[in-house]
């Protein structure tokens, strides 16, 4: 919980590659997909070790277990497992050829079957071909069937309901029970059918080591006490070969990344959104600062069940009373990024599909929040609103210690009154903002992120689903609507991409005018980087290819 | 002087059950582990989370009491339980406690001593221009937090290095990852990593070790038993040292013997910014995850170390003080 409140930051160290777009943000006004000095591999300098910060040590290195879904494992596996699929800097999913030569989708009467030809050369460390025996224990391990599984979601596995040989031994047949619309999100990363085939295999073969690999690197060693792990370049890897020796990740807490980074004991950190970070950085010699615009977004999340924001009109005028764009340049102060609002609750600024659906909703208007006020009966009375004897007053609760959210909260309260309404800040234990404030509804508004994928319909959905009674699972504005919910399944059972676009747009032009959720701003990335580190920087997101990556210059 | 350590040693042992028991029960009600799950989008099925829960006696929908005798019946064969990752407790405790160690031993010691010498030194200059001196600089040390110091102590190395154009001054962890020069190259190493933190721990122990000392030394200084010592003939230098210093020594003892086990676990500040991934550090941050057997075998060992401490000044106590021994 205390991740989404005030850790996303803490979540990604950097790390993607491919064909960025030139850095032209300063020009434009605008954040870049992705900055990560691509270069083409016969610049890049064969060799070099890159040291690489994770922000905590996993010691669960299964990404599909409940405790192995971290950004960290992340960071590793990305170099040393199959992806079947990379999403670009637009987060458009495409096929990784040293995996997977194609995948193509037929529509059936009751589903879908998508079959994917393997690369031929594609193969185990441990000598096995990648091939059915893999997708089959994943599939099972993932589907959420055996319970003894402790899987982290069965989202998209559930669906699958037969894994079939195709016309040779690379080609093969998945049959979806319905229409799923992320399947390009499956399969990656690929694990080993002995990784999953058993329950035991599956919890804990993978603890503290990575036993099986299938990658440009191998898996090293892990060194417990220093938290460190090594992957090195795999001579047996079929694609072009890495460009670096090794890659050593080393756990350190985000406070000593900066020192860490000044003297060159670390080739990258992630700066996140703080302003002291990034003056510390900057001035280093030989080192490059790369901005993009993240999947995260940050949003006010309005409490529709509370006595005074019942009322849609209500919750509409204090949309208009916020200006989006003071928030946003005070949080982005200091970080040399352009500041632009967000008008979308499912894509980000940067991303495929994105379309500002604000309305007039989007932009600061006081007058207009006035006159609706006026309307519902809350009328002034000296310096604040009231109704039948009650001071229109909203609680904002902060967590403790978050900044940023403090200084959201006190923009808000004096651009709120301008149009009579009071805000009380309710400073809050940053621990027990979820439990006790936000999940049981027990605030007004509340300030946080939520982390982008390239994937959204299918994690927003519990996010924008019609509550039942208490059982609200994301949905903390606990409001929602019969054609909300029929719009996410139209959009969620759709495999077109552009299709999608328009659903999830329709659905999105639904919940602005519900008027529950206030998107501010998407999270721009800031990554500091050795200058000739190549491939690899703030990558929005793009993921990467870790043979690309590498230095410009010997080190 | 059997007798009198053996009650010490009772009653010690009876608190440090009640206490750590009141840490288990305060860490399981207050923590949250479920929370961290709770909070993920996409949120993992309820099942799995209740049956990782359960099978690692973290489950909140278990009673406290049943719990906790889970807990204790591990604690009584040695077992301190598991991780909210699933890692045992055990194995990561001695590394962090041995991390802790290596990085705190010669800066707490080199800190003390140098602050003892200081705060004598100072007290029997009293007045002068190197007693002014001595305290302004420990004053100047006390009021400076230690992050702060880290970080300015960092910065100065780092201009440093670039200075003279060599790596002379790391700092990141105990040694450089995968760095094979042998037993020599790998000793001394570790013995650059561990000069900063060690300048850091080192200078904010002497600016408290310096005050108290000096105290001390004052009120010995004019106790009778020093001026008879003086009346008898001794020199001073030798009346200072063998009866004024001695005696102002047996408090600082007893708290050098309890600060350290405080600063085992209290060094957070130097382990996170230097990057030392010790006891203080796993402290905090499994009390942010949830992590409650964590947290209560660190308080365990707090609450052994405070034990073994008050042991070990008695036990000084007896042979730097006569009476002690006298009163049985």
């Amino acid at each position: 919980m205390k991740r989404m409140l005030v850790g996303v930051m803490l979540m990604a160290v950097g790390g993607c590659s491919g064909p960025g777009e030139p850095f032209t943000h300063a020009a434009s006004g605008r954040l870049t997909a992705s900055d990560v000095n691509p270069t083409p591999r016969d610049r890049v300098v064969d060799g070099g070790t890159l040291r690489w910060p994770l922000p905590e040590f996993p010691s669960q290195w299964n990404f599909n277990h409940v405790t192995g879904t971290k950004g960290a494992v992340e960071h590793v596996v990305q170099g040393v497992l199959p992806y079947l699929m990379r999403a670009d800097e637009k987060a458009v999913p495409r096929p990784v050829p040293e995996y997977l030569r194609s995948a193509t989708l037929k529509r059936t009467k009751h589903g879908q079957i998508v079959t994917y030809r393997l690369n031929p050369k594609a193969k185990w460390s441990d000598g096995r071909p990648i091939g059915r025996a893999d997708f089959v224990a994943q599939a099972h391990a993932l589907s959420g069937r055996d319970r003894r599984y402790e899987v982290s979601t069965v989202t998209g596995y559930r669906r699958i309901k037969r894994i079939d040989q195709g016309a040779d031994e690379h080609a093969i047949k998945v049959t979806f029970d319905g229409m799923y619309a992320d399947w390009r999100s499956l399969f990656s990363p690929l694990y080993p059918a002995t990784a999953y085939s058993t329950p035991r295999a599956f919890n804990t073969g993978w603890m503290n080591r990575l036993p099986v690999t299938s990658g440009p690197f191998k898996f090293q060693g892990i060194d417990r006490t220093a938290k460190t792990i090594t992957i090195v370049r795999d001579p047996a890897w079929w694609g072009a070969p890495a460009k670096l020796d090794r890659i050593v990740y080393r756990a350190m807490d985000t406070s000593a990344m900066p020192g860490a980074f000044a003297n060159d004991e670390i080739d990258l950190m992630d700066i996140g959104l703080d302003a002291g970070a990034l003056k510390r950085v900057q001035d280093v010699p030989g080192a490059a600062v790369r901005r993009a615009g993240g999947p995260d977004w940050r949003h006010f999340t309005l409490n529709a069940a509370g006595p005074v924001l019942s009322d849609v009109r209500v919750r509409r005028a204090v949309m208009l009373g916020i200006d989006r764009h003071t928030i946003a340049r005070a949080d982005l102060s200091g970080l040399d990024v352009p500041v632009q609002t967000l008008g979308n609750h499912f894509y980000v600024n940067t991303q495929d599909g994105y379309q500002d659906n604000s309305g007039d909703l989007g932009t600061y208007d006081p007058a207009r929040a006035r006159k609706l006020l006026d309307e519902t009966g809350w009328k002034l009375h000296g310096k604040y609103r009231t109704k039948a004897g009650r001071t229109l007053s909203l609680r904002f609760v902060v967590p403790s210690g978050v900044p940023i959210s403090k200084r959201e909260g006190e923009l808000t309260r004096a651009l709120l009154e301008r149009i009579g309404v009071r805000v009380d800040i309710v400073p809050v234990p940053a621990d027990d903002a979820f439990d006790r404030y936000v999940a049981p509804g027990n605030f007004d508004i509340v300030p946080f992120s939520w982390l982008g994928t390239s994937f959204p319909v299918s994690p927003m959905e519990s996010v924008f689903a019609r509550p039942h009674g208490d059982r609200v699972q994301q949905n903390y504005s606990r409001i929602g609507t019969a054609a909300i919910d029929a719009a996410m399944d139209r959009a969620i059972a759709e495999v077109d991409p552009a299709r999608i676009h328009v659903l999830v747009n329709r659905t999105d032009r639904l919940i602005w005018h519900q008027a529950s959720v206030l998107p501010l701003y998407q999270r721009p990335q800031l990554v500091a980087t050795r200058a000739g580190l190549a491939n690899l920087g703030a990558c929005g997101f793009f993921e990467p290819a870790y043979q690309d990556i590498g230095f410009t210059t010997p080190r | 002087m059997a007798a009198f350590l053996l009650g010490r040693l009772a009653s010690r042992l009876v608190l440090a059950v009640l206490a750590a028991s009141l840490a288990y029960a305060l860490a399981a009600a207050a923590l949250d582990p479920r929370a961290g799950f709770e909070g993920r989008a996409p949120r993992p099925p309820e099942a799995v989370v209740d049956a990782r829960l359960t099978a690692l006696n973290l489950n909140d929908r278990t009673p406290l009491a049943d719990r906790y005798l889970v807990w204790a019946e591990g604690v009584v064969h040695g077992d301190f339980g598991h991780t909210s990752d699933g890692e045992a407790v055990n194995a990561e405790l001695w590394r962090r406690l041995g991390v802790s160690f290596r990085l705190l031993f010669l800066g707490a010691v080199l800190g003390s001593v140098l602050g003892v010498l200081l705060g004598a030194y100072a007290a029997v200059r009293r007045g002068r221009t190197a007693d002014r001196l001595i305290s302004l600089g420990s004053y100047l040390l006390l009021a400076v937090p230690v992050f702060v110091l880290a970080v300015l102590l960092q910065i100065a190395a780092s201009r440093a290095n670039r200075a003279m154009g060599v790596q002379a001054f790391v700092w990141v962890g105990e040694a450089t990852p995968g760095a094979s020069d042998g037993v020599i190259g790998g000793l001394a190493d570790r013995a650059r990593h561990l000069l900063l933190p060690t300048v850091t721990i080192a200078l904010t122990q002497l600016g408290l070790y310096c005050r108290y000392q000096r105290a001390m030394m004052l009120d010995v200084l004019h106790a009778d038993f020093v001026r008879t010592a003086r009346a008898k003939g001794l020199r001073r230098r030798s009346a200072l040292l063998r009866h004024g210093l001695r005696v102002a020594l047996t408090p600082v003892t007893t708290y050098f013997v309890y600060a350290f086990g405080l600063l085992l676990l209290g060094g957070i500040h130097t382990e996170k910014i230097f990057g030392w991934h010790g006891a203080g550090e796993w402290l905090v941050d499994s009390v942010a995850r949830g992590d409650v057997n964590v947290v209560a075998a660190i308080v365990c060992v707090a609450v052994c170390g405070v034990v073994l401490a008050g042991l070990i000044s008695d036990v000084l106590q007896g042979v730097l003080d006569p009476r002690v021994r006298a009163a049985e």
